[in-house]
């Protein structure tokens, strides 16, 4: 079992009524990419804040290499890069300087790392404009650079790919990629970007109203992913009917925009075809499709009852008779 | 704490507001320096309504008035308001710009950081007064016709104004404080109101020698009259240990920096 390099006990906090972040216990292993996901206002940066020592948890505790974390203890900060929310900056100084500032506070005294960092984040055209001048695609970029600059060991950034347009989020999943299989770094990362998580992290952990819901391998949701038929038809309704008087489908979820996810009969999709089409629903889509992270978080994230998660509607067979 | 000291000084070095205050504190010298070397032509003294009756309040003209002049401009007027606006910015651009996050997870302990801020701004008041004083003595020498000072006027006037900015300097702590509560300009400009308040309304009075806030001005008004300074050891004392309440309050609160927001 590799090494644990982030854990949280209990981690608890409270703001007067308002539970933000509720009992948590998390496990961040070293090397691994963590996503750790959740709607708005579930907790993500809440947590972010109590695991780099910004907020006084109400309860339990934080653990970075062994080091219980505590606002205002920094042992063991010289390893960790972070960013937290909006990216901060220096708007009078340009992007070296910004940088620099973070270098000399971190111990580096050359110019070579400040230098690397401009080039790993592309900053170079960019380099000497103020912090107050940029966009804020390059001031992502900026403050994900000052993280990086000390070559730290892990990374704890919340939502790292907000306002990066999709060849920066491209960049920014090679480059995370790069920094845990060649480099060792360990990245726990908070996102709502779903589709870039499932493709860079190894293990996630879902939090919902502060508590976590899950924390599972990515091998592992792959592996629970099911297969299904999807069929876009003319009326979800009267083809719920169909499924289940004529064809005994049980085992289906109807979405919105008409379209139907089918769990069984996956080799006989003519035969579910035809059946629509005896019935007069018009089929315009029909292909097989794997259910995706978004449809795992959706489903444990969501407040209404499980057949409407993922903005399924609940259906009623009898629409059809 | 070398290091967060260098990461400040590179700080204050590039706000426009310290440039700013440099230009705008050239006000007090060459203010006092045209009234100085009027006073030595009856013409251009009469053209900016200098009548014999105000000359005569005002003393000789000469080294020592100048040197008094400017340091009562800077403490009653520019130590009131500008000094603790100038400091509050410390830690007020820190909570505006987001920096702050960024400073506390960083490898720099907290009392670093604060203290770092309070040593440069000690020495950013420092070099503000000796910037001052070497304007002023180049103001009168241009333009005062009075010659070179003697050593005596020259070292008084380096001692007053090392005074006056030690004064001043003692008492920014309270505004970088209430900077850190409010996250901005808010509370450290309602302290500068107050505190202009009880300038006007306490002049003159024992307590003015008691609040720190006005012993800048309360010493620098009595020297220029040729008084003794109404500042007391005991004031002195009050002076250290208002400063040293402030900066520990500071610390306290960045130290216990809890960010809900």
């Amino acid at each position: 079992m590799p090494e644990t390099i982030i854990t949280t006990r209990g981690l608890t906090k409270r703001f007067g009524s308002s539970l933000a972040v509720d009992s948590l216990d998390l496990n961040v292993r070293r090397g691994e990419v963590y996503g750790f996901l959740g709607r708005n206002g579930a907790g993500k940066t809440t947590t972010i804040r109590l695991i780099l020592g910004l907020l006084f948890p109400s309860a339990g505790e934080v653990e970075i290499f062994g080091q219980p974390v505590r606002p205002g203890r920094t042992r063991g900060f010289e390893r960790i890069g972070s960013l937290v929310e909006a990216p901060a900056a220096y708007e009078n100084l340009t992007v070296r300087e910004n940088l620099s500032i973070r270098a000399r506070l971190i111990g580096l005294r050359g110019r070579a790392e400040v230098d690397a960092a401009i080039e790993l984040l592309t900053l170079g055209s960019v380099a000497d404009t103020q912090a107050g001048r940029l966009s804020s695609g390059a001031m992502q970029r900026l403050a994900l650079a000052g993280a990086l600059l000390h070559r730290p060991e892990v990374l704890i950034l919340d939502e790292p790919a907000t306002a990066l347009d999709p060849a920066g989020i491209r960049e920014l999943r090679e480059l995370l990629r790069h920094l845990s299989e060649e480099r060792g770094v360990t990245v726990f990362m908070s996102s709502h970007i779903l589709a870039e998580v499932e493709q860079l992290a190894g293990r996630i952990g879902i939090v919902h109203h502060g508590r976590l819901v899950e924390e599972i391998d990515m091998a592992e949701v792959r592996a629970q992913n099911r297969t299904h038929l999807e069929v876009r038809v003319s009326d979800s309704a009267k083809a719920a009917w169909v499924l289940e008087e004529r064809l005994s489908i049980h085992d289906y979820q109807v979405g919105i925009g008409g379209v139907l996810r089918i769990y069984s009969h996956l080799d006989r999709p003519a035969e579910v075809n035809r059946a629509l089409m005896d019935a007069d629903v018009a089929v315009s889509r029909l292909a097989l499709a794997e259910d995706q992270l978004e449809d795992r978080f959706l489903r444990l994230t969501s407040d209404e009852p499980a057949s409407q998660a993922d903005g399924s509607q609940p259906h009623d067979p009898k629409v059809g008779d | 704490m070398g290091r967060a000291l260098v990461a400040e000084i590179i700080k204050l070095r590039r706000s426009r507001l310290t440039w700013i205050a440099a230009l705008v504190l050239i006000a007090a010298p060459a203010l006092a320096a045209t009234v100085v070397s009027a006073m030595s032509d009856p013409a251009r003294a009469e053209a900016l309504g200098l009548t014999p009756e105000i000359m005569r309040d005002l003393g000789e003209p000469g080294w020592t008035m100048m040197y008094q002049a400017v340091a009562e401009i800077l403490a009653g007027g520019f130590g009131t308001i500008l000094f603790p606006i100038l400091a509050a910015s410390l830690f007020v651009r820190e909570y505006a710009s987001g920096t702050i996050k960024v400073m506390l997870t960083l490898p720099v302990r907290r009392a670093d950081f604060v203290i770092a801020k309070f040593v440069t701004l000690a020495g950013w008041v420092g070099l503000l007064m000796a910037y001052l004083y070497a304007i002023s003595t180049v103001l009168l020498l241009v333009v005062g016709r009075l010659g070179a000072p003697t050593a005596g006027e020259a070292l008084g006037g380096a001692l007053l104004f090392a005074q006056v900015g030690v004064l001043i300097y003692l008492g920014l702590s309270v505004p970088c404080l209430l900077a850190t509560f409010g996250r901005g300009y808010l509370p450290p400009m309602v302290f500068v109101g107050v505190a202009a308040v009880l300038g006007v309304a306490l002049a003159g009075s024992p307590l003015a020698a008691s609040l720190v806030w006005l012993m800048p001005s309360t010493h620098a008004a009595a020297i220029s009259v040729g008084d003794p300074s109404p500042l007391t050891p005991l004031s002195w004392a009050i002076a250290v240990l208002t400063f040293t309440a402030g900066a520990v309050a500071t610390w306290a609160r960045v130290r216990f920096f809890d960010a809900p927001r």
